[in-house]
């Protein structure tokens, strides 16, 4: 079963990628295998020029201080029998690094840069809400300088009035620090709030990859703009009309629940009627620069976007071919 | 039956949990009234008590710590806190019907589905004999948009995914044909696309047997679509309720005007900082009596709002001023709809 099939991203200096999706698809693979905590069966990984995936154990040892993670669950990513203190000291230690008093006074730092009293340090897990915990969980992941944070779904587990400072504590460390995120999560308006650019995945595929801006404009695979039109605007003006691929009593038809019933070539082939029972392309599309006013030209000057379609219109590769 | 008939109104209800730290109030004085034909939407952070609410109606409270210390609920005319263990049994299921936020606990994982819907239907239908329950079961199955109900009824929950279970969910609670149905957080296990089905469903069938429902979130997006009116709880209490439209263009409380500006929209720009709320939600064990208004800002009575350039105060309690809306000093005001600005839902009874 391949629970990631041929992804290919791109994350700048100092940029956000997020990277969307619906449980299943194989978003947190991706962020895992990045940081080669799975071993990806083909493929590459190129962090500053150095292939991870080719990496000896010293090389990858140098990477990982570079590549750090902020996990979904406060609760569960931090040890309950450390002090808050110790586990923020962890990577120094690992990677060792400083004196002991030293590591407490870089403690110290990043407690107050997480926005955490310093008595913080010699306090345990639990003593602390959900949100000071991903605060500790971060100050972790930003312990030794990382270039690169993978966020997984940072800010899910939070209450809504939570989730607003953690994501503004991200933001805030990005422009000071300089550090570039994957941010991984399934909330589209988070995911458009914190990145530069978008990857859309489906069934362990990329089938949309785009500017934020633009993503939202104009989402050209069915899969986004069906993905879009689900989300329930905080405006009771303006109530949705019904979706023809979300409609109530029909949908759950067409729902694929499972990566194993991915048809074949086509991806998005069963999730409903909508999108048609008939043959779709006989190759996987490929991922291709797609020029936004006109379908299917070469990448020029513009706000550019790729689909996996090759009209990314209705009238796509999904529905006819 | 008729739209706005208050078929179930909640009445200064106190439900309380005994602790080591001693007694805590999860729901404090909480009132408010459903209609027929109706969806109200309680909406608040995890551990603001809407839960425990949702319990306390269906007498679900878990004994013996958690108690209903006084206020009534009732269902037309009966009170359901005074009602014995085996009348309410009779009221659960065939006048209320409840889902829950995670369908793979709620369903039994070790009997089929069948065998599950038509439990329901020998506990609450009485009027369906033995020989046909099964039928109408998958009849049942079928009209919650379950493709090929009878092959369904031989599986087991974890064979289905996570909307299907919840249909199922659904359809079990809408067995004994309710007049009211308490959805707790019934799309927060669900993606985003199997969310807006099955909220469909939720409006769909509510059009359908016009029963009332009372719908409990903390997503603000779901309540703006599918509520009439809502209740914005916080640590144990109802700090805000107007119907839905009033509530999200012109929300009065200070909670509630940071809940809707701190979420991120689609429409906001992009990476800019978003206006919080200051502290976090309180412990109900230090919690002094009184107003939460000034409580909820923990360290800071001033809130930052929109751009965080505007200071507003929170009104200190039983001062209510610049449009603080408070249902607690509105109950104090028998019928007092203008200190409350004809917002509260709750107490008022004027609205």
């Amino acid at each position: 079963m391949h629970a990631v099939d041929g992804v290919s991203l791109t994350v700048g200096r100092g940029e956000t990628l997020g990277l969307v999706g619906e449980s299943g698809c194989g978003k947190t693979t991706v962020g895992r295998c990045i940081l080669r905590l799975y071993q990806p069966t083909e493929g590459r990984v190129i962090f500053d020029g150095e292939d991870l995936l080719k990496a000896d154990s010293k090389t990858l040892r140098a990477a990982r201080r570079q590549l750090q993670m902020v996990f979904q669950d406060p609760f569960e990513s931090l040890n309950s029998r450390h002090t808050v203190g110790d586990i923020i000291a962890e990577p120094f230690i690992i990677h060792r690094i400083g004196s002991p008093a030293e590591r407490a006074r870089s403690v110290a730092a990043l407690l107050k840069r997480v926005g955490l009293a310093a008595d913080a340090a010699i306090r345990f897990p639990h003593e602390f809400s959900g949100g000071q915990r991903q605060r500790i969980g971060i100050a972790r992941a930003i312990a030794l300088n990382p270039k690169l944070v993978v966020c997984d779904e940072p800010v899910s587990a939070l209450d809504v009035s939570i989730q607003s400072q953690i994501l503004n504590l991200l933001l805030e460390l990005q422009k000071d620090l300089g550090l570039s995120y994957l941010f991984i999560a399934h909330d589209l308006a988070v995911v458009k709030h914190v990145s530069d650019n978008i990857a859309v995945m489906y069934l362990g595929r990329i089938v949309e990859y785009a500017a934020a801006g633009v993503f939202y404009e104009k989402p050209l695979h069915p899969y986004t703009q069906a993905l879009i039109a689900a989300i329930p605007d905080p405006d009771p003006e303006k109530k949705k009309a019904s979706q023809p691929m979300l409609s109530g009593r029909n949908a759950g038809a067409g729902a694929i629940s499972d990566i194993r019933s991915r048809p074949f070539r086509c991806l998005p082939l069963r999730r409903s009627a909508w999108w048609g029972r008939r043959r779709c392309a006989r190759k996987r599309p490929p991922l291709r620069w797609v020029y936004l006013s006109e379908w299917c030209k070469p990448p020029a000057d513009g706000p550019l976007q790729h689909c996996c379609c090759k009209k990314p219109d209705l009238k796509c590769a999904f529905q006819g071919l | 039956m008729t739209d706005g008939y208050p078929i179930l109104a909640v009445n200064h209800l106190v439900a309380a949990f005994d602790t080591e730290a001693g007694r805590v109030r999860a729901v404090n004085d909480v009132s408010f009234s459903l209609e027929a034909g109706t969806i109200l939407g309680l909406v608040g952070e995890s551990g603001c008590g809407k839960s425990v609410t949702a319990l306390s109606i269906m007498r679900l409270l878990p004994r013996p710590t958690g108690i209903i210390e006084s206020g009534s609920i009732r269902l037309n005319d009966t009170d359901l806190v005074k009602l014995a263990p085996d009348q309410m049994q009779r009221i659960r299921g065939r006048r209320i019907g409840m889902i829950f936020q995670e369908p793979m606990t709620a369903l039994n994982p070790v009997h089929r589905i069948g065998r599950q819907l038509v439990e329901v239907f020998a506990l609450h239908r009485p009027d369906v004999d033995a020989g046909q329950r099964v039928q109408e079961a998958v009849a049942l199955l079928s009209h919650v948009g379950i493709p090929e109900a009878r092959a369904r009824m031989d599986e087991y929950p974890h064979q289905i995914s996570g909307g299907m279970r919840q249909r199922v969910m659904i359809a079990m609670a809408l067995a004994g044909k309710p007049d009211v149905l308490i959805a707790d957080e019934p799309t927060t296990a669900l993606d985003v696309t199997i969310q807006a089905q099955i909220l469909e469903l939720i409006l769909d069938l509510q059009k359908e047997t016009g029963m009332a429902v009372l719908f409990i979130t903390h997503a603000l997006g779901v309540i703006a679509q599918i509520c009439q009116d809502v209740a914005v709880m916080y640590a144990g209490q109802i700090v805000e309720s107007a119907p839905v439209t009033a509530l999200f263009k012109d929300p009065r409380h200070p909670y509630t005007q940071g809940l809707l500006t701190s979420m991120p929209r689609l429409s906001s720009e992009n990476k800019s900082t978003l206006p919080i709320i200051q502290g976090t939600v309180p412990s109900l064990s230090q919690l002094p009596p009184g107003c939460l208004g000034p409580l909820f800002f923990t360290g800071t009575l001033g809130v930052p709002i929109g751009d965080g350039s505007e200071k507003r105060k929170a009104a200190s309690c039983g001062k209510p001023k610049d449009g603080f809306s408070h249902p607690r000093r509105c109950a104090a005001k028998k019928g007092g709809a203008g200190a409350c600005g004809g917002r509260c839902f709750a107490n008022c009874g004027t609205r």
